[in-house]
């Protein structure tokens, strides 16, 4: 196993497959991540590919205020994640509410339900932008697995 | 069978993919990054009034300073704050913001300094004349004088004129 | 060489588990850039299923609640272990293992254990999405091997016997031709792609049997995947192809008819939309039925 390490190490960088949730977004985001997929902007060249079930996924795309009732969801979906994981917030409403900020309904900032490792700023971000905190999320699961290695030793 | 057809011609034509590093260059008029030129601005709180969802905040106002905060993780790039300055201090730049790896990140904070009265010297939020400018009101003379005084100096500035219609020039050093 | 070795160098090396998942990788590679350049896309990098293959092996692994351990990492290894028995058997060029009488049935057996582990590991993982799917694979299982087995049946038929070596070793003849056009049919359901896509309609019913599969175990059901697809497009290309005498050359057009089958199907699957289950059903018991038999009859005048 020690033998595999850097070659994992490296697997995980080339192959970040995610999972897409919304958490009550209003589609602006969903619509450009489907657009990081389209022929155009392809995210197949990065390897990262959309995955239907959250225990095959690596990163965790969440878009939406996370209303009430998604954020039992959203919490629920990222401890099935098997680690390493990381969780990519995309546009404004997860990072702060955006909008929605204030409304007695909303559980926003996603920040305090799950830790998030790559704010993509926008309202909606650019399907490019989504694909670069892609590529930087990924980039981050090999530290991750470092941590949690060491504080399960 | 037309989607054969399609497939091959797609297979042979050139893939119409961009690279994640060759960045597709926004629209010129693409509302993207909101920067602030701290310099111009006068601590008017348009931007902050206009703001929907409160991205843009005035906090901690201490004497003659006080801090404009932008949070790029709250802003929805609608550009009324730019539209609405009214000494052109906010501009959206054509390019998205930068990724953030954690809050503090998009947060930005100026501290703006007041502008002093021309006679008394205590802080002051100027008339804003450029906003003034493009509703082509042309300001009175008299009245544009005195864009730069405080609250204080500019009642007793108009009282002074008052007393002088009435009076004579003489007056005051009665 | 002793028959041990001989049997542990095609378990393990050709065309085993090394030169079997090497292959099975350029292959799963192949479908992926293939379906990218015709949707015009880049599509994934050359060593993308490596790297998933990897990434997997190194994920943590997640045993759902009420599910056996034994049954969650014994039924991946099951059907991998069944897929390399399968390649260890063919007689592809350069295969160290002799055929046997009978080598043909018994592959036909090791052949439907990745269907069987996939269904038990769909009805297993408490998952509705992997039941459901696991429900589908039964039923389609119904379907597709109707015209394969007819396919390998006939062409048994034909030589007049069930030893591998003697069906490659035959002459080709219309009842190949025949055969090739049944096991045509059958091949894009054994490999869940579509139009047969039912059982694991990705999206649909989220990742089907696997969908409770995470880490290690769902390393292994990819692997067996593309090892599924190195066997099916082998059998297909072992079955039809001219038997030479030079090795070297054989193997050479191994290579390309199995590629030549993979790029078709996977220009198949670009080109059709997955169809209900009762529609394959009617397309298996109707057409499948017809080459089956026209390939049976044939056989047997």
């Amino acid at each position: 196993m020690k033998l595999l390490t850097p070659l994992i190490a490296r697997s995980r960088v080339k192959s970040p497959w995610v999972y897409c949730a919304n958490s009550g977004s209003c589609n602006g985001c969903d619509i450009e991540i489907a657009a990081a997929l389209s022929p155009r902007y392809d995210a197949e060249q990065t390897g990262a590919l959309r995955q239907g079930s959250p225990k095959h996924a690596d990163i965790l795309i969440v878009t939406g205020p996370v209303t009430l009732r998604a954020g039992a969801a959203i919490r629920d979906i990222y401890d099935q994640m098997p680690s390493p994981k990381a969780v990519v917030a995309v546009g404004s409403c997860p990072a702060s509410g955006g909008v929605f900020s204030g409304s007695p309904t909303v559980e926003a900032p996603l920040g305090d339900i799950i830790p998030v490792d790559v704010y993509v700023p926008g309202c909606p971000p650019r399907p490019q932008e989504i694909l670069r905190g892609v590529i930087q999320a990924a980039g981050k699961l090999n530290d991750k697995d470092r941590e949690r290695e060491e504080e399960q030793s | 069978m037309s989607i054969f057809q399609t497939l091959l011609h797609n297979s042979r034509s050139k893939a119409l993919t961009h690279h994640p590093d060759d960045r597709v260059e926004p629209p010129n008029r693409y509302r993207g990054q909101v920067v602030q030129d701290a310099s111009l601005c006068v601590g008017c709180t348009t931007c902050a009034y206009v703001c929907s969802p409160s991205a843009i905040t005035f906090e901690d106002q201490v004497g003659d300073h006080v801090a404009w905060q932008y949070d790029a993780g709250r802003c929805t790039f609608c550009g009324r704050c730019v539209a609405f300055c009214p000494t052109h201090a906010l501009s959206s730049v054509p390019q998205p913001t930068p990724l953030a790896t954690t809050r503090d990140e998009q947060l930005t904070v100026h501290h703006i300094q007041y502008q002093a009265c021309a006679d008394c010297g205590k802080p002051i939020i100027p008339l804003p004349l450029a906003a003034l400018d493009t509703f082509s009101l042309p300001l009175q003379t008299a009245i544009a004088e005195r864009v730069h005084l405080c609250e204080a100096c500019r009642k007793r500035a108009a009282s002074e004129t008052v007393k002088r219609s009435f009076l004579g020039e003489k007056t005051h050093d009665r | 060489m002793s028959d041990v070795l001989s049997y542990l160098v095609a378990l393990l090396l050709w065309p085993g588990l090394a030169g079997g998942a090497l292959l099975g990788w350029l292959f799963l590679w192949l479908q992926r850039k293939l379906t990218a350049r015709m949707q015009r896309r880049f599509g994934p990098p050359f060593y993308q299923p490596f790297y998933d293959f990897f990434k997997l092996l190194g994920k943590q692994t997640v045993i759902p609640r009420g599910v056996n351990p034994l049954l969650f990492y014994g039924l991946p290894t099951a059907s991998l272990a069944a897929m390399l028995c399968v390649l260890a058997l063919m007689p592809v060029p350069g295969n160290p293992v002799h055929s046997f009488a009978g080598d043909l049935i018994v592959l036909i057996y090791l052949l439907e254990v990745p269907a069987l582990c996939d269904v038990l590991a769909g009805f297993s993982s408490r998952s509705l999405y992997g039941q459901v799917s696991a429900a589908r694979e039964t039923l389609l299982s119904l379907g597709y091997n109707l015209p394969f087995l007819a396919a390998l049946i006939a062409l048994a038929l034909q030589v007049g016997s069930f030893r591998l070596d003697d069906l490659v070793n035959a002459p080709l003849s219309l009842v190949h031709v025949l055969a090739a056009a049944a096991f045509l049919l059958a091949v894009p359901a054994r490999l869940k792609s579509n139009p047969f896509s039912i059982a694991n309609a990705e999206q649909e019913i989220l990742a089907g049997v696997h969908t409770e599969y995470n880490g290690a175990p769902l390393a292994l059901f990819e692997l067996t995947h593309g090892l599924e697809l190195v066997a099916l497009a082998g059998l297909f290309t072992l079955v039809i192809m001219p038997a030479l005498s030079s090795g070297l050359a054989e193997l050479a057009i191994y290579l390309l008819i199995s590629t030549a089958s993979v790029i078709a199907l996977s220009v198949l699957a670009a080109g059709t939309a997955r169809i209900k289950v009762q529609q394959a059903m009617r397309f298996y018991w109707r057409w499948g039925l017809v080459a089956a038999l026209i390939a049976l009859v044939a056989a047997w005048l």
